[in-house]
């Protein structure tokens, strides 16, 4: 019976708000983290539908709430200096352009590192790819000095010397990054409803600047969070008193032939 | 007395019809923009006349189930507002809804939560066109989101650079808009410019339920309801007793 459909419909978007602020809150501390949003939208309400007044021959009729789609908030997250030289940050748009192994992945997760083979690497072990989409590579006999606020790396020769410019972190954009998908760890892989990267470098159009020695902290307002939190919990169980009260009506219908 | 017997059942459907409608506007405490729906519980006589009045689509030998008929009206009171931080959040206060472009025409909401599809055309959420005035598409150049400034009027601006102005129109009878779902609405009035209601960026509308009223009339409903299935009850015991009694042969 629909009736109970439509309670249900809404115990399931408050679940689903509520699994997306326990995600948020999880994330507080992880670098380069944008919060999400559930979004809900109506089912068409038709009581002639519902109460099966009319015989319709369309799809069986149902109201209540859906969950439409997940948003996320892009705003900038606030920055912790870590004077770590291997740490970076991007203000302002653009993502970090990875190669995971798997595919080509974006991030905004700037705590990288080196790896044994000399080469560029995120926490998660992918390749950060310069501007040609190669990853960037510290020669042999060289090691890790620096990256400067255009993105280029630098190394020095072990065996002392000046140093070299080894490679350019490139960044990527999108036109609409809310499409893009979220795959974990911080990372988000293009859709068509993302359209294509745009790629570029530090400071250039449209791009924000790659900032060393600061990570970008989770954009996590907790205060908000909580606030949300508790409100879901209240939709939840003024959606459950509804479910049951209507059980209740229902029951009491049967109950007519005693 | 049968006659008494259908009564008391339409009053149970009217109950149900009631307690549905709270329902469904409770599963959409959380919908942005969402306008809650009211029934009107009328009489009989009552609905007779709003018939006959109405678009003549009545029909006779249906059972007289009161509410079940009588048109669901959408309350078009003010939800509150809540900042969102988010740059395409738009929210509404006063009498407008947005305008997007629908599958078989114009379709109205109030529902903010607007995004870019690839080429910066200003989309909603479940990518229709959100119209700008003269019922053109707002395109907005993804490079310069940044810095993109929406003023009360639903002018949008990145800069100095006029990008469009959102289209915003209200109704003679916001009431008698009808729910597409997806919180869109339509109606065949006129849609009417709306100079009066006034555009906040980086807000959400939230719903217009009113809780506490829902949450009592969660309560009321299932009372009435009950009294009208005691209604029913009592009818059949009488009948009973007309049948078993009455009916005997001593």
């Amino acid at each position: 019976m629909s009736a109970y459909g439509i309670s249900a419909s809404g115990i399931r978007m408050q679940q689903y708000i509520l699994d997306t602020i326990a995600h948020n809150m999880a994330n507080m501390h992880t670098t380069g983290f944008k919060a999400r949003r559930a979004e809900p939208a109506d089912i068409r309400f038709d009581l002639h539908d519902i109460l099966e007044l009319q015989s319709g021959e369309d799809e069986p009729a149902s109201a209540g709430v859906y969950f439409q789609a997940t948003t996320t908030l892009w705003g900038q997250g606030a920055a912790q200096i870590t004077d770590r030289d291997l740490d970076v940050a991007i203000f302002g748009e653009g993502f970090l352009r990875i190669d995971t192994g798997a595919g080509i992945a974006y991030t905004r997760n700037g705590a990288l590192n080196i790896d044994a083979n000399g080469t560029l690497v995120t926490d998660g072990g992918g390749y950060v790819l310069d501007v040609d989409g190669q990853p960037i590579q510290i020669p042999a006999a060289m090691t890790f000095a620096r990256i400067d606020r255009a993105g280029n790396v630098f190394a020095v020769p072990v065996a002392g010397g000046a140093e070299q410019q080894v490679g350019q972190i490139s960044l990527a954009r999108f036109d609409s990054p809310d499409g893009l998908l979220a795959i974990g760890d911080s990372l988000f892989q293009e859709t068509e409803a993302s359209g294509a990267p745009v790629i570029g470098v530090s400071g250039a159009e449209g791009f924000g600047r790659v900032i060393n020695g600061v990570l970008e902290m989770a954009n996590l307002d907790l205060a908000d969070e909580m606030t949300r939190m508790v409100e879901a919990q209240r939709a939840y169980q003024l959606n459950i008193n509804a479910l049951r009260t209507l059980d209740e009506m229902i029951a009491r219908a049967f109950d007519m032939r005693r | 007395m049968i006659r008494g017997w259908y009564t008391a059942a339409s009053g149970m459907v009217a109950q149900m019809a009631r307690q549905l409608t709270n329902a469904a506007n409770l599963a959409n405490v959380s919908t942005p923009g969402y306008r809650q729906v009211n029934v009107r519980v009328e009489e009989f006589q009552e609905m007779l006349l709003h018939h006959f009045e109405a678009t003549g689509e009545f029909r006779l030998g249906d059972l007289s189930t009161a509410v079940a008929m009588a048109p669901i009206e959408i309350d078009p009171t003010q939800g509150a507002l809540r900042e969102s931080g988010r740059p395409l959040d738009v929210a509404l206060t006063g009498p407008g809804f947005f305008v997007i472009q629908g599958d078989e025409g114009l379709e109205y909401t109030r529902n903010g939560v607007f995004l870019l599809e690839p080429g910066g055309r200003l989309m909603t959420a479940d990518g229709r066109q959100v119209n700008g005035v003269g019922d053109q598409p707002i395109i907005i150049p993804p490079e310069r989101l940044d810095e993109v400034w929406i003023g009360s009027d639903g002018t949008i601006q990145a800069g100095d650079d006029v990008l469009g102005q959102l289209r915003i129109v209200e109704f003679a009878e916001p009431g008698q808009l009808v729910s597409n779902g997806s919180n869109r609405y339509t109606t065949d009035q006129e849609p009417l410019e709306s100079p009066g209601t006034a555009v906040h960026q980086g807000f959400l509308e939230m719903s217009n339920v009113d809780v506490n009223r829902t949450a009592v009339d969660l309560m009321e409903a299932q009372r009435a309801y009950d009294m009208a299935q005691r209604m029913v009850q009592m009818q059949d015991e009488t009948l009973q007793m007309t049948v078993r009694d009455l009916g005997r042969v001593q």
